[in-house]
């Protein structure tokens, strides 16, 4: 009687941890809590605005979640596993906008033709661009992507990709500004882009 | 005569108010109203001009070097009357034109950035502290004298480079 009492507890046991083994993959934190409270949010970090010459340029760095979330549609799990191999990247939102609303490409701002000046913003303007890390490495910018909108907004918005920084370390944009002619701009964006 | 001391004692009470309040606004409207500023301190010791300064003194020293050696080639070509002469001495004319170029672009577009830089910054910083006037001051003869406690060229020069660094 003892003996079948030994095996039952023993079976019931191996069964148990077994369940348990079982479970442990659904008992991950729930990342769709994250994403809310970025969300929240408005998915932005602390901006810079820098007014110079009457334009006022503002930095904002942007969470890598905020774009990978396009592409995987709403999957979570997805995004943050991307997030994570991609943790080393950086993306700054930086907007240009005149104090009158006008067109910044026009020929009496840029000193080029209104389709030499679109094309600088698109292609050129990145070698303008370099971050300085908090461990003092400088980091040219790897890519830029001008969003354009036909002067439907009054602003002219450019996204600029950084690669190889450290995830804990803060950055400094430095914007050596060659078609405004406004000289060296710089924004000290020393606030990680919301911690997840 | 109680009415009469009562009425004196409140109109008196009502006076010193006025006159404290009156003092208080005439301190505050005093206070600091017209500043001044060392120029040439300013412009110096702002981080825009020492970066620029770093930056644009490299690309001189560079385009500097290259010229110095064009013009040892040239001194070591004896035969003045040869293609090679002619084609460095070409070169030699180009890089010397190129370098007066930089550094005319260099001192113009330094002082110009930096003093609109600045402009903005020093107005920012008036109508923060309620300022009616900045002067400036060059040592050559604009202001004669001026009280070193109206001196706060050290308060904008702090305030700029915070600015400058991008720090709202």
């Amino acid at each position: 009687m003892g003996l079948i009492n030994k095996q039952t507890f023993y079976i019931v046991l191996i069964i148990t941890l077994f369940m348990s083994c079982n479970n442990s993959e659904k008992i991950n934190p729930q990342p769709e809590y994250k994403f809310f409270n970025l969300q929240q949010q408005g998915w932005k970090s602390r901006q810079i605005t820098q007014f110079v010459n009457d334009i006022n340029y503002t930095a904002t760095e942007v969470p890598l979640q905020y774009y990978i979330l396009k592409s995987t549609k709403g999957d979570y799990h997805k995004t943050d596993s991307i997030s994570k191999v991609n943790s080393k990247e950086r993306i700054v939102e930086l907007e240009f906008q005149h104090v009158n609303q006008t067109d910044l490409l026009l020929k009496d701002y840029t000193n080029k033709t209104y389709e030499d000046a679109v094309e600088y913003m698109a292609f050129s303007i990145k070698k303008d661009f370099t971050v300085v890390t908090s461990s003092n490495d400088t980091i040219k910018c790897s890519g830029v992507n001008f969003e354009r909108n036909f002067k439907v907004a009054p602003f002219k918005r450019l996204l600029l990709y950084f690669n190889n920084i450290n995830p804990n370390d803060n950055i400094k944009l430095i914007y050596q500004d060659q078609l405004f002619g406004n000289g060296i701009i710089k924004f000290n964006l020393n606030e990680t882009p919301l911690k997840l | 005569m109680n009415k009469f001391n009562r009425l004196t004692l409140i109109n008196t009470l009502l006076l010193l108010v006025l006159i404290v309040f009156g003092a208080f606004y005439l301190i505050d409207n005093s206070k600091q109203e017209v500043v001044y500023v060392d120029n040439i301190k300013l412009f110096n010791d702002f981080n825009m001009t020492k970066n620029i300064r770093t930056i644009e003194e490299a690309k001189i020293n560079a385009q500097q070097r290259q010229l110095d050696s064009l013009v040892i080639l040239l001194k070591r070509i004896e035969n003045i009357e040869s293609d090679v002469y002619k084609n460095t001495q070409k070169l030699v004319i180009n890089k010397n034109e190129d370098l007066q170029d930089l550094q005319e672009n260099y001192l113009q577009n330094l002082s110009s950035n930096v003093w609109n830089r600045l402009n903005s910054y020093i107005k920012e910083y008036a109508k923060n502290n309620r300022l009616k006037i900045v002067l400036g001051t060059n040592g050559n003869g604009n202001i004669m004298f001026a009280q070193k406690s109206i001196d706060i060229t050290n308060q904008i020069l702090e305030f700029s480079n915070l600015k400058y660094e991008g720090n709202n």
